[in-house]
C-alpha cells in the first residue's frame, strides 16, 4: 500500500503555471525526498498535499484515503498530516511541552469524527506522553522552555516531535534543516533519520540540496519545470539519470563527447564499457558520455592511454581531495548539454584520495574505470 | 485500514465542507474593510479641500496673503524649527548619557526622562505660567514646549543608540577616527532614521497644540483656526487657514521621506551586543547635576504647581468631588470607546498590509499614515461638518466624539496592531491547522495569545492619548457634558488654577496607568521577536 499517493496534479498561481501534472508515488514506511532547484514548485507540492494550498486539478491520496481532487478538498486539520516547517514555527507563546501537546486530544474528549473514525490510520496518538516525544527526539527535560530558549537545532526536534505527536499518517518537511548551522545540520538530519525510520513513519522531505536528498532518502524524486523529471533510488538517480541535466544535477559530472562502438565507448579517458540504461543504450556513432569525478584517476607519468592536461586547481577536503585539470588539447564536448552556466565546461573534474598532493601546473594524465552513461549528442 | 478502500479510495463528498474556494484566494472582505477605513480617515482632508475650493481660489489667495496670515505662518513656523532644535539636542544629549555612558542611576534616569511624555502639553504650560506669568510669548512657548516634547525625541534615538550595531563604532574607531568624528560620522548616522522620527513627531505636534499656545498667548495657525471657526464663526478665513495648516503638516510628512529615501541604516549583526560605555569620570557631577535640572523643569515646575494648588487653595475653590468623579468617569469612557474603535479600525489594515504584502495593499497603509498630519482640530471641524450636512443626529453626540478620537490617533493604533498582527504569522496558523484544530480553534488558541498583547497596546495608547486629548475635545464634546480636560480648561481660562489643578493631577494619574501598560508590552517585544531565528 502506499502512504502517500498524488496523480496528475495541476496548480497555478494565477497565470503562472507551478505544478503542471505531479505522478508521486511514496511506498508506506518510507523516506521520499522531493529535490529542487528554488522556484521550482516543491513548496507548493508539500503545501497541496498538506492541504494549505487547493490543487487547479489532480488527487492526492494519503493512506490510502482521498483527501483532495478537483472538486473537493479536505481542511488540513482532518488530513492527519504531520507539518514541519523550515523554520520551525514553534508557537512562541507556548512552552515546549505545550507545543508538543498542541495536537493531542485528551481520551474522551476526541472530538466526534463520523464516516472517518473507520478510514484513519490509527487514529491520534492519543495520551502518548511528551515526555516520550521529547525522550524520542533527544530533547528529555527540556519540557518548561519556552522555543526562544532553544537553539535551532533544538527547535527543529521540536517541530518534529510535535508532528509526530498526532500519530500522522505522513510527515511533510519543508527544507527543515536549511537554516541551521552545517555542523549541526548533519547530526539534526541523522537524527531525524532515525527517529523516522524507528517509528516507520512515511515522510516526504523537500529540499535543494542534492547530497541531503541522495543521504538521506529511500526515494528521490527531482522536480523540474512542474513536472517530476526523474524518481528512483538515490543510486538510480546517480547512476542513471535520464539526460546530462538531471546528471549534473545530481552531482559533479564530467560529460564529453564519445564515440560507440558495439558495446563500449571510446571517451577522451579510454575506452570504457556502456551502463545499460533505458534510452542511452539505444544509440549509436558520437554520444555524450557521463563520467563522474570519482571514476577518473590521475597519474603524472604519460602512459599514452588516458588525457593529457594539466592541474589548475587543488581543493583539499580531508577525506578527498577535488582536483580541476585542464585538457592539454581542446575536448571535443556537445554545447547543447551545457546549461548550467556556473559549470565551467571545458576542465575537467577528479575526485582523488584526501592524500593526494598535487601542485597546480603539475602536467598529468586522466584515466578511467568502470562503465559510462551515455545520450544521443543532439539531446 | 482496510485493503478495499485502499483499491478504491473514495471521498466522502458528505464530510467535506462545500468546495473551498481558497484556490485563488483574495483577501476581498480586508479590502473592503480596509478601503472603508480609508475613506473615513480621509474625510478631514475631503472637507479642507471642499471648503477651499466653496471659497473659491482667489478668495483664499488673498486671505492667504494678508500680512496677519503671513505673520501667522512666521510663528508657527520658526517655533517649529527653534522646538525641533531645542528637542533634538536635549532628547540626543540625553538618550547618549542614558545609553551610552556610566551616568550613575541610568536605569532610573531612563524612566524619569521620559516622564513628561505622560503630562499634557497644556498642563505643562498651565504649570509655568502660574508661576511666573513672564513665560509667553515666543520663548515661553519656546521654552514649555521643548520640555514637554523633548522625550519624543528621547525615545526613537534612545532605542537606536540601543540597538545599533557597536562594530561600526569599533571599525571606525581603528580606521583613525576620534571620539567625536566618530560620533558625529557612525553613532549619530546610525540614528538618523530615529532622529529624522523625532523631528516629525516634534513638528507635527507643534503644529497642532492649541491649549499650550492659548495659556502662554502666543498666536499659531492653530490657535488663530479654533478663534475664528469657535467664536467668531469666520469660515472662510478658517478654512483658508486650515488649508495653510494642512500643506504644511504635509510637508513634514513629505519631508522626511525624502530625507529618508537617501540614507539606509543597514545592520549586519545578527546578535545584539552592548555599545561601547564611554567612562564619566571628573564629568560624572556636572552630567548628574544636567538631569536634575531638566527634571526639575519638566517634571517638577507642572508636578509641583498641581500639588501646590491641591494643598494650598481655599476649600471654596476646589470642586466638587462629585463632579470630579463624574469627569473622569465621562473622560475614562471616552478614551475606552475611542481605543477599541481605533484599534478595530486598524486592524483590517494592518491585516493587509502584513498578512498580503504587495505594492497596493502597501500604498493603502501609507495613505492611512496621511492622518498623522491633519491637526486635531480640522478633523474636529470636518466632522462638524459632516455631521451637520449628512448625519444630523451625530451632530454633538458622544459617538461622533469618539469617532474624532479614533481617526485622530488612528496612526498610533495601527503601529502597535501592525506589530502585532505580524507577531502570529500565518505559517503558525498553518500548523496548527495540520495538528488537526479548526479555523476557530486556531484563532483562540494561538493568534488571539500572540495578537493580544499588541492589541492591548494599541488601546492603551489610544486611551493614554484620548484622556490628555484637549483641542477636538473642546469643539466636538457634547454640550453639557463634562471631561477632565474640558473642566481643566474651563477653570485655566477663569484663572481658577486652584480648581484647575486637581483636574490636571486625574487626567496625569489617569494617562500612567497605560503607560505602564506599554512599557511592559514593548520590554517584552525583544524576547518573542528573537525565537525561530
Amino acid at each position: 500500500m502506499t502512504g502517500l499517493d498524488v496523480r496528475g496534479l495541476h496548480k497555478a498561481f494565477g497565470p503562472q503555471p507551478v505544478l503542471t501534472g505531479i505522478d508521486l508515488g511514496v511506498p508506506e514506511g518510507s523516506l521520499t525526498a522531493i529535490l529542487g532547484p528554488s522556484g521550482s514548485g516543491k513548496t507548493t507540492l508539500l503545501r497541496v498535499i498538506a492541504g494549505f494550498e487547493r490543487a487547479d486539478e489532480g488527487t492526492v491520496t494519503v493512506g490510502g484515503r482521498l483527501v483532495e481532487n478537483s472538486h473537493h478538498a479536505l481542511p488540513p486539520e482532518q488530513r492527519g498530516i504531520g507539518y514541519v516547517p523550515q523554520e520551525g514555527s514553534l508557537f512562541p507563546h507556548l512552552t515546549v511541552a505545550a507545543n508538543i501537546a498542541f495536537g493531542v486530544r485528551r481520551p474522551g474528549r476526541q472530538r466526534r469524527r463520523p464516516k472517518e473514525e473507520g478510514v484513519r490510520r490509527g487514529g491520534r496518538r492519543a495520551g502518548a506522553s511528551t515526555d516520550l516525544l521529547l525522550e524520542m527526539v533527544g530533547l528529555t527535560g527540556l519540557g518548561s522552555r519556552y522555543p526562544h530558549q532553544l537553539s535551532g537545532g533544538q527547535q527543529q526536534r521540536v517541530a518534529l516531535a510535535r508532528a509526530l505527536a498526532i500519530n500522522p499518517a505522513l510527515v511533510l518537511l519543508d527544507e527543515p534543516f536549511s537554516s541551521l548551522d552545517a555542523g549541526l545540520r548533519a547530526s539534526v538530519r541523522a537524527d531525524v533519520q532515525d527517529v523516522l525510520r524507528a517509528e516507520g513513519i512515511t515522510a516526504v522531505l523537500v529540499t535543494h540540496d542534492q547530497d541531503e536528498a541522495l543521504s538521506i532518502a529511500d526515494q528521490v524524486a527531482v522536480i523540474r519545470d512542474g513536472c517530476i523529471g526523474q524518481c528512483g533510488t538515490p543510486q538510480e538517480l546517480y547512476d542513471h539519470p535520464v539526460d546530462p541535466d538531471m546528471a549534473q544535477f545530481l552531482g559533479d559530472a564530467n560529460l564529453v563527447t564519445a564515440t560507440i562502438d558495439g558495446s563500449q565507448v571510446a571517451t577522451p579517458f579510454g575506452t570504457l564499457p556502456i551502463r545499460v540504461h533505458g534510452r542511452s543504450a539505444a544509440t549509436n556513432g558520437s554520444v555524450v558520455a557521463l563520467v563522474r569525478p570519482e571514476q577518473l584517476t590521475l597519474s603524472i607519468k604519460a602512459s599514452g592511454n588516458g588525457m593529457p592536461g594539466t592541474v589548475t586547481r587543488t581543493q583539499f577536503h580531508g577525506h578527498d581531495t577535488v582536483i580541476t585539470i585542464e585538457p592539454t588539447s581542446a575536448m571535443p564536448l556537445a554545447p547543447a548539454v551545457i546549461r548550467d552556466p556556473t559549470v565551467d565546461q571545458h576542465l575537467i573534474t577528479v575526485r582523488a584520495d584526501g592524500n593526494l598532493v598535487v601542485a597546480d601546473g603539475t602536467p598529468v594524465e586522466i584515466t578511467a574505470a568502470g562503465s559510462v552513461v551515455t545520450w544521443p549528442a543532439t539531446s | 485500514m482496510t485493503d478495499t478502500v485502499a483499491d478504491a479510495p473514495v471521498l466522502v463528498t458528505s464530510a467535506l465542507p462545500p468546495t473551498v474556494t481558497a484556490r485563488h484566494r483574495r483577501p476581498v472582505l480586508l479590502w473592503v474593510l480596509a478601503g472603508a477605513v480609508t475613506v473615513l480617515l480621509a474625510l478631514p482632508v475631503v472637507y479642507v479641500v471642499a471648503q477651499a475650493t466653496k471659497s473659491g481660489w482667489s478668495e483664499i489667495v488673498r486671505l492667504v496673503l494678508r500680512s496677519f496670515t503671513l505673520e501667522l505662518v512666521w510663528n508657527t513656523a520658526r517655533l517649529s524649527v527653534a522646538v525641533t532644535l531645542a528637542c533634538a539636542v536635549i532628547g540626543t544629549t540625553t538618550a547618549w548619557f542614558v545609553e551610552r555612558t556610566d551616568l550613575p542611576g541610568r536605569r532610573l534616569w531612563a524612566v524619569v526622562v521620559v516622564l513628561p511624555v505622560a503630562i499634557p502639553d497644556f498642563v505643562v504650560g498651565f504649570g509655568w505660567v502660574s508661576v511666573t506669568p513672564s513665560v509667553h510669548g515666543f520663548f515661553g512657548a519656546l521654552l514649555v514646549m521643548t520640555l514637554a516634547l523633548y522625550p519624543l525625541f528621547y525615545l526613537p534615538v534612545a532605542a537606536s543608540f540601543r540597538g545599533a550595531d557597536p562594530g561600526q563604532e569599533e571599525v571606525a574607531r581603528s580606521l583613525g577616527l576620534g571620539r567625536m568624528a566618530t560620533f558625529r560620522r557612525v553613532t549619530l548616522s546610525q540614528a538618523r532614521p530615529a532622529l529624522l522620527g523625532g523631528c516629525v513627531l516634534v513638528s507635527l505636534a507643534l503644529l497642532a497644540e492649541y491649549g499650550a499656545f492659548e495659556i502662554l498667548r502666543y498666536q499659531t495657525l492653530t490657535t488663530e483656526i479654533f478663534f475664528e471657526s469657535q467664536r467668531s464663526y469666520n469660515i472662510p478665513v478658517a478654512s483658508s487657514l486650515s488649508l495653510i495648516l494642512v500643506v504644511l503638516s504635509l510637508a513634514v510628512l513629505g519631508g522626511d521621506a525624502a530625507a529618508r529615501g537617501r540614507g539606509r541604516v543597514a545592520r549586519s549583526a545578527r546578535v545584539a551586543r552592548a555599545g561601547t560605555v564611554h567612562r564619566l569620570g571628573r564629568w560624572t557631577v556636572p552630567s548628574l547635576l544636567g538631569f536634575v535640572a531638566l527634571t526639575v523643569l519638566a517634571l517638577g515646575v507642572p508636578i509641583g504647581v498641581i500639588v501646590y494648588w491641591l494643598f494650598n487653595s481655599g476649600t471654596t475653590t476646589l470642586p466638587a468631588s462629585t463632579s470630579m468623579v463624574g469627569a473622569a468617569l465621562t473622560t475614562a469612557g471616552y478614551a475606552a470607546g475611542a481605543g477599541a474603535l481605533a484599534t478595530l479600525l486598524a486592524l483590517p489594515v494592518a491585516l493587509l498590509a502584513v498578512r498580503h504584502p504587495r505594492r497596493s495593499t502597501r500604498v493603502l497603509e501609507r495613505s492611512t499614515f496621511i492622518v498623522q498630519a491633519i491637526p486635531g482640530l480640522i478633523i474636529a471641524l470636518a466632522l462638524v461638518y459632516f455631521s451637520i450636512r449628512g448625519l444630523r443626529v451625530f451632530y454633538q453626540s458622544s459617538p461622533l466624539l469618539i469617532l474624532g478620537y479614533s481617526i485622530m490617533f488612528f496612526p498610533l493604533a495601527l503601529v502597535a496592531v501592525r506589530t502585532s498582527v505580524a507577531q502570529a504569522p500565518v505559517e503558525l496558523e498553518e500548523v496548527a491547522r495540520s495538528l488537526g484544530r479548526r479555523p476557530l480553534e486556531v484563532w483562540w488558541r494561538v493568534v488571539l495569545p500572540l495578537v493580544g498583547p499588541g492589541l492591548a497596546a494599541a488601546f492603551s495608547l489610544v486611551f493614554l492619548s484620548t484622556v490628555t486629548e484637549l483641542t477636538l475635545t473642546l469643539v466636538l464634546v457634547p454640550t453639557g457634558v463634562q471631561t477632565l480636560a474640558t473642566q481643566f480648561w474651563a477653570y485655566t481660562t477663569n484663572l481658577s488654577y486652584g480648581a484647575a489643578a486637581p483636574y490636571a493631577g486625574l487626567m496625569i494619574a489617569i494617562a500612567v496607568v497605560p503607560s505602564y501598560v506599554l512599557g511592559r508590552w514593548f520590554n517584552r517585544l525583544p524576547a518573542r521577536t528573537r525565537e525561530p531565528a
